[in-house]
């Protein structure tokens, strides 16, 4: 195998498990919005008040 | 696929060193917390070793540099095993940035890439600009090949994209 070709498939590989780490990061934030999505329900905010009346 | 190895290790070698000559501080911290000596002067004068010592993988094809290539990355690895078998384990500095996790993948990935240079050094491979000289086209997609890689192996070594956010 020409180094060339070798540094490619090194290269794709690389790639490879940088992609499976995005994909898992990404998997992790959309676990955490969802457990924040459906945690406590936060009170309502009180509306606010005008000056004046 | 030795050259190849042989290369990314130059390649990882120049930058980690050079960050590390601007950015010594978490190198430095890593250091003293493995109960090793550590001063931020040491560490500027050990990461420029380095950084010399990755440029001449890439000029030259020669044994004993690939051999010393091999032993340094080997020398992260227990580096970094030592780091993360300690409690409460800080970056460990490699290319100067603070969020960076010994990990198990880290140690396993410079154990790698020391074989492969030990193999480089067995099997003669020839250096970036030997066949850059020797064969011009194929040489420069290697250098693009490469640079690419290296690139994604510091991202690997360091614990992944976005590592730093976590």
């Amino acid at each position: 195998m020409s180094a060339a070709v070798s540094a490619i498939v090194l290269a794709a590989i690389l790639l490879g498990i940088v992609v499976v780490d995005l994909l898992r990061q990404h998997g992790r934030i959309l676990a955490t919005l969802h457990e924040l999505d459906g945690g406590e329900d936060q009170p309502e905010a009180e509306p606010p008040v005008t000056p004046g009346r | 696929m030795t050259t190849a190895l042989l290369t990314i290790c130059g390649m990882l070698l120049i930058a980690a060193g050079g960050l590390k000559v601007v950015i010594p501080g978490p190198a430095t911290d890593a250091l003293a917390v493995a109960g090793l000596p550590s001063h931020p002067l040491l560490v500027r004068a050990g990461a420029l070793a380095e950084l010399l010592l990755g440029a001449a993988a890439l000029v030259w094809s020669d044994r004993t540099v690939a051999i010393l290539v091999g032993l340094s990355f080997a020398a992260f690895a227990a580096f970094v095993e030592r780091l993360r078998r300690l409690p409460d384990a800080p970056s460990c500095g490699c290319f100067g940035g603070a969020g960076e996790v010994p990990s198990a993948r880290h140690v396993v990935g410079n154990l790698l890439l020391a074989v492969g240079c030990l193999a480089a050094a067995a099997t003669h491979a020839p250096s970036m600009v030997t066949l850059l000289r020797q064969h011009p086209s194929t040489g420069a997609v290697f250098v693009v090949a490469t640079v690419t890689a290296a690139w994604l192996a510091g991202l690997v070594l360091r614990g992944g994209p976005g590592s730093e956010l976590s």
